[in-house]
């Protein structure tokens, strides 16, 4: 691929104009023959993509707070600063909350940036402004309006599938989807059951198969019905496929062959299931829902996933609120009882997973993320009128992102927030630089368009640059 | 002499293979020759001839496209100069005529040259800028992207060429032009990549295009004539035209000026082809058929203005009679002679159980019941397919069926807000009682864009419910309505329609009026509340910032009197015989329900540069439309009883490849709801929807709330825009791993219950009872070959309940079941 290419596609040189005919530059990019234009985008993006590159991104649906994890005031007022000290890490210059000594231990291993920003203060308009680079129109909007990270990922990357999905979730983030791309491309999820609110903190990732608890003999009881099931429909399948012009029907083959590999292939089995991990794993990553995500998140990718988002679900202890997110209102919980009772689970999952991709050499192309759709109000406020338990509300104009591996530069701060954490001052970011810095990893061009359902091609992002310090 | 060059000026050469080809040219009866008479004004000015040949059968004969076998011959010589392919280009003033001979036959064109000894100036407007557009300088993903590129701006597609004049003469501290040396203007030394251009190489320095740009730099960079002549319109010739598959067609551009005078710009528009695996186009209007049989349209654009050329390559066969083909209606009509011009066959009649379940399932929504199928077989007459399409019509399914198609584009959404059930339900039980009721389509659509008050007293009310921003409301009007995506216009003119930003906020000035009071919730989560029209409202011009009166698209602007609704006169301009969009955009919509793919496609994009496959046919529905008092029933019957809906789609010799002229039936996938609907008829195990009576059929769901994992995964819209896009029957990964592994479609069939549990409790033998099954899976009856092998399989199984429900699962599988076909 020319670098020409990447910029302006157009007919610029000889191979790629009799490929397209007397197409000129503006039919590409303006939506006359998108099934052309993706042609050769996709031709031109299959040289560049990265074949093995991938992401596990553990999402704090609601949205962490800065202030009591990566981006400490110590300094600030009280009622800024909040409960929590910081501590000093292995590395000069990075200091983090006290709830993560184990983290504080391994600064060498992972980056935070504590300047990025954007302009979405509610929860699913900004999950989907956040992770699709685009401002939705409506507000609250259950569906992303516009493809999520992980989505354009899947598109961009769907002739990469093996066996084994591409795009995994744990469930469905609220505003995140695949908008205009179609439910191809949302998240497989292997245990569909969304965790709500009002749900436990029981979510168990897995099973497939129907099996239970990852019984060998009902799997291969199960299998083999699946078999014959298929061999039968083999039989009696016998319309002819070419009279379907449009592909359609090849394509049903084709995704049938590919669902049955995955269903009975060892590999997808093995990448799923966490029998296979030996307890002292087990107990590294903590038997939480939190370290058992992380660890099927690594078994994922290490099988050939590219892109796993689990939702940091989190049911907190009565006394310290009614929540299982990190929407730490005054009215949901105490968010400082919420910090103390969950971050020791996250000091353990999170360090235990980083370790395991620095033991297993997979930093070097795992991604993991930690962040969720904003940052949270510097000012504490008591508006629970029962309790005046101290809480933080939405802030989309500063955020911190915790990052490891990757093949990025880790070891790390960049940019700084005011004295407050109010706003970002060195390093200011709009967030898409981080969907920037991803999708340059994953080798997909920003500048390609998808058509929307009204027909107007809209380009994966229209702004932000790489991270230039992580790269 | 570089002036005689006949090959692409501004692109790489492409090799035709046409002009090899040995053509028959022993009917020639004589040549014709465009344009009959041509004025050239300045120096080293062109024109193309199109020299074409016809048999003494005129019109209905074939045609030939000869400009490159002719001979030319210019007297007296020295006034124009002709190039090997056609092209006239002024040497002197004075006139001339060219002779234009192919074998025995000819021809003459009269030639008049003036001011043949000096260049016309050049025009920014009229030469400069279009270049831009050619060499895609100011496409979208360049120069006309909105905050530019590299620090060099353009207006998209040049649409203001007064913004790109000074960014371009003013802009980049002024390197961007040199006078006193041209070719270290930036505008020439990076197109060029004399200076690094991270667009590449667009023209190099031995092009047309270089040498106009440098004579522009060199005579000042100046504007122009203030008063030059302004571009009226662009025709293409020929605007319809068939090419053999390796043979060529010229094509020439011309540009109409409102003075009057034409000029050939063949050479300065953007020509494009819609479908380059058709027909390929060259810089200098010569299109090439592949070898592919089908038709295309050649567009060209300029200054924002449109014109289309037709093409169609028909396949090349020896057939020696058309197949039987019986006329039952105008579409017939007009499909015969679109088949005949393509010189593809169309395919016999279906058999009945076919038609049975095709007809069912676009009129009704589900596959037909067994008895409805034993009934129907077992019918001697020969109207029975009329009166069952009569049947279908009249029945609550259909009006089910059209009740949720509508429901969809009218974005009847709960978003689970549970204020806003009243509404959604209301919404969409008016939605169904009119299509009941044969309620006109044009007071359907008045309606609901006039709608007023609250959805308790008002249910269309609920479309403003959902759609609640000016952009909006001009966007599904013209999406749902009209049949076109007028988005783009709203920022800038539209790049492949005459449409300006005037008209874009000329519709939305029909929705100046509305108010909205009371109501809970936020945004479009708001429910109960009560719309009123205001007794004033406008809105301004994005650019020029003045107020745009409302006007229809090519309508004249109205004065709407205070407190008046102006969207009442929205809906009358729409629902004239006269108005272009309405009534085609409903009968092609109609067409793509039953057909699979629009006359045009996609169907919500009906502009000029996307024409239909089939305009005559097109026109001709609408028009009958119109008649009927625009009856939505009336159409459908009119597209189901005609032998074109009833073709078989299995294939002749010819047309396995045609997927435009509807020689054969396309195969489609079911939707969501009907194959979801149908695999609980089979089964009979009913899906469940919350808050819905047992029995209630996914076709009947008023809104998009009711959560089901199947239902989204095979593509169930769900309700964010008014494109009929946003269903999607495309097969996905996720939707095979769940009918193979999920327990939601197994259960069904191997519920105690299930009919396969059913069945393998029956009585009969094991024939009988696969034979039943096969009817109501397939609804057909099965082949003795099918019998054999299911049997043998039943028989092998320890289990007959296992057996049954593994040989229902097959077939709910088989794309026989999944697709309409």
């Amino acid at each position: 691929m020319t670098r020409t290419a990447a910029y302006c596609r157009g007919p610029i040189d000889r191979r790629s104009f009799l490929k397209i005919g007397g197409l000129s530059l503006g039919a590409l990019s303006s939506g006359l023959s998108p099934d052309l234009a993706g042609l050769l985008a996709a031709e031109a993006a299959g040289e560049a993509l990265d074949k093995d590159f991938s992401v596990i991104l553990f999402w704090a649906n609601g949205g962490p707070s800065h202030l009591e994890t990566f981006d400490m005031k110590p300094e600030a007022p009280a009622e800024y600063r909040g409960e929590f000290q910081p501590i000093s890490t292995n590395v000069p210059g990075m200091d983090i909350c006290e709830l993560l000594p184990n983290l504080a231990r391994m600064g060498e291993k992972y980056s935070v940036v504590r300047s990025l920003f954007h302009n979405r203060n509610e929860h699913s308009g900004g999950t989907c402004r956040f992770l699709s680079g685009y401002t939705p129109k409506a507000a609250n909007p259950a569906d992303a309006e516009y493809p999520e990270l992980g989505s354009v990922v899947a598109k961009q990357l769907e002739d990469e599938v093996d066996d084994i999905p591409l795009f995994v979730a744990n469930t469905k983030f609220y505003g995140g989807g695949p908008a205009y791309l179609g439910a191809a491309y949302s998240a497989f999820m292997p245990n569909a059951k969304s965790i709500t609110s009002s749900g436990a903190n029981r979510y168990d990732p897995v099973p497939l198969f129907g099996a239970k608890d990852g019984q060998l003999s009902a799997r291969e009881t199960a299998l083999k019905s699946l078999r014959k099931r298929n061999s039968l429909l083999s039989e009696f399948d016998v319309f002819r496929r070419e009279l379907d012009r449009s592909g359609s029907m090849d394509a049903l083959d084709k995704f049938r062959r590919r669902a049955v590999a995955m269903l009975t292939s060892p590999r997808t089995a093995r990448a799923f299931d966490l029998t296979k991990e030996p307890e002292s794993v087990h107990q590294r990553y903590g038997k939480t829902h939190w370290g058992r995500s992380l660890l099927l998140s690594r078994r994922l990718v290490e099988h050939g996933a590219r892109f796993v988002q689990m939702q940091a679900t989190f049911r907190l202890k009565k006394e310290n609120g009614r929540t299982s997110n990190w929407d730490d209102h005054s009215v949901n919980a105490d968010i400082f009882k919420a910090y103390r009772e969950r971050m020791p689970v996250f000091d353990q999952a999170v360090p235990a997973l980083i370790n395991d991709l620095y033991d297993r050499g997979l930093n070097e192309k795992v991604l993991f993320i930690f962040c969720g759709e904003f940052g949270r109000t510097p000012k504490i406020r008591h508006q629970d009128k029962a309790t005046k338990r101290p809480g933080r509300d939405h802030w989309a104009r500063s955020m911190s992102i915790f990052l490891s591996g990757g093949g990025l530069k880790m070891g790390q701060v960049i940019g700084a927030t005011n004295s407050r954490g109010e706003d970002p001052v060195r390093r200011v970011m709009n967030s898409n630089c981080l969907l920037s810095t991803v999708y340059q990893r994953f080798g997909v061009n920003t500048e390609h368009h998808f058509f929307d359902n009204t027909g107007r091609p809209v380009p994966i992002l229209t702004d932000g640059e790489p991270i230039s310090e992580l790269l | 002499m570089w002036l005689v060059v006949v090959p692409l000026v501004f692109g790489p050469a492409i090799s035709h293979a046409e002009d090899g080809q040995p053509i028959d040219l022993s009917g020639l009866a004589r040549v014709v020759v465009h344009p009959d008479a041509v004025r050239l004004t300045g120096r080293h000015e062109r024109q193309r001839l199109v020299v074409t040949g016809m048999t003494s059968a005129g019109d209905d004969g074939p045609r030939w496209d000869l400009g490159r076998r002719a001979r030319y011959e210019a007297v007296p010589a020295g006034v124009v100069e002709v190039t090997a392919g056609g092209e006239l280009i002024a040497r002197r003033s004075g006139t001339a005529v060219v002779r234009v001979t192919v074998g025995k036959v000819h021809s003459e064109v009269r030639v008049t040259v003036r001011d043949g000894e000096t260049f016309r100036p050049v025009n920014f407007t009229n030469d400069i800028n279009p270049l831009l557009t050619r060499l895609g300088c100011n496409g979208g993903s360049c120069h006309g992207k909105s905050n530019g590129r590299g620090g060099f701006r353009l207006s998209l597609f040049g649409h203001h060429p007064e913004w790109d004049f000074e960014w371009i003469t003013q802009g980049g501290r002024g390197r961007r032009i040199f006078s006193a040396a041209p070719d270290r203007s930036l505008l020439l030394s990076k197109p060029t990549m004399q200076m690094p251009h991270g667009g590449g190489r667009r023209m190099s320095v031995d092009s047309d295009a270089y040498r106009l740009v440098r004579r522009w730099v060199r005579e000042g960079a100046r504007w122009g004539e203030v008063d030059v002549a302004k571009l009226q319109r662009i025709e293409v010739f020929p605007s319809e035209a068939t090419v053999r598959s390796g043979h060529s067609q010229q094509l020439v551009v011309t540009a109409v000026y409102d003075d009057g005078t034409r000029r050939d710009v063949s050479r300065v528009v953007e020509l494009r082809t819609n479908d380059s695996s058709l027909v390929e186009i060259d810089g200098a209007g010569l299109a090439t058929a592949g070898k592919r049989t089908g038709q295309t349209a050649v567009i060209a654009l300029l200054q924002g203005r449109v014109a289309v050329s037709r093409l169609t390559v028909p396949l090349e066969t020896s057939r020696a009679s058309w197949p039987e083909f019986p006329i039952a209606n105008l579409i017939d009509r007009h499909v015969q002679r679109k088949l005949k011009t393509l010189g593809v066959a169309p395919s016999a009649v279906c058999d009945d159980a076919k038609f049975l379940r095709r007809v069912t399932l676009h009129l009704a929504g589900r596959i037909p019941r067994p008895d409805d199928i034993e009934a129907f077989l077992a019918d001697g007459s020969p109207r029975k397919r009329a009166k069952l399409v009569s049947r279908l019509l009249a029945s609550p399914d259909y009006a089910d069926t059209f009740a949720q198609k509508w429901s969809a584009l009218l974005r009847n959404k709960r978003r689970g807000q549970k204020d806003r059930i009243a509404g959604t339900i209301t919404f969409h039980r008016w939605i169904r009682n009119a299509i009941a009721s044969g309620m006109p389509f044009d007071r359907f659509v008045r309606s609901i864009l006039t709608a007023t008050g609250n959805v308790s007293v008002s249910p269309p009310a609920q479309w403003y419910a959902e759609v609640r921003y000016l952009d909006r409301y001009v966007d599904d009007t013209a999406q749902v309505f009209l049949g076109l995506r007028i988005g783009c216009a709203r920022c800038h003119h539209h790049p492949f329609e005459n449409f300006t930003q005037g008209d874009y906020y000329g519709l939305a000035a029909f929705f100046t009026r509305i108010g909205r009071r009371e109501g809970i919730g936020v945004a479009e989560r708001r429910a109960k509340e009560t719309v009123f029209i205001k007794a004033a409202g406008s809105v301004k011009h994005p650019v020029t910032g003045n107020v745009v009166k409302p006007h229809g698209l090519g309508g004249p602007d109205l004065e709407v009197p205070p407190y008046a609704d102006p969207r009442h006169r929205l809906v009358d301009w729409m629902a004239t015989r006269e108005n272009p969009y309405f009534a085609r955009a409903f009968v092609n919509r109609m067409w793509a329900h039953c057909f699979g793919r629009g006359l045009v496609e996609p169907i919500d994009d009906m502009r000029v540069t996307n024409p239909a496959t089939n305009p005559r046919l097109l026109d001709a529905l609408a028009n009958e439309f119109v008649d009927s008092g625009f009856n939505m029933r009336r159409v459908l019957e009119l597209i189901t009883t005609s032998t074109t809906y009833q073709l078989d789609s299995s294939a002749n010799v010819d047309n396995l490849d045609e997927t435009q002229g509807h020689s054969r039936f396309y195969p489609q996938r079911l939707s969501a709801e009907m194959l979801l609907d149908s695999i609980d008829q089979v089964t009979s195990r009913p899906t469940a929807y919350g808050g819905l009576p047992v029995g209630t059929r996914a076709m009947q769901l008023p809104d998009e709330n009711y959560s089901n994992q199947f239902l989204k995964l095979f593509g169930r819209p769900p309700r964010e825009s008014a494109c009929e896009c946003e269903r999607t029957a495309a097969p996905s990964l996720s939707q095979s791993l769940f009918t193979l592994n999920d327990s939601f479609l197994l259960g069904k069939i191997f519920d105690a219950k299930s009919r396969a549990g059913v069945l393998a409790t029956a009585d009969g033998d094991h024939a009988a009872r696969i034979r039943r099954l096969f009817l109501v899976a397939l609804s057909r009856p099965a082949t003795s070959i099918e019998v054999e092998k299911a049997v043998k399989y039943v028989v092998s199984e320890s289990d007959a309940k296992t057996a049954y429900s593994n040989l229902m699962w097959a077939l709910i599988n088989t794309k026989e079941f999944q697709y309409n076909h």
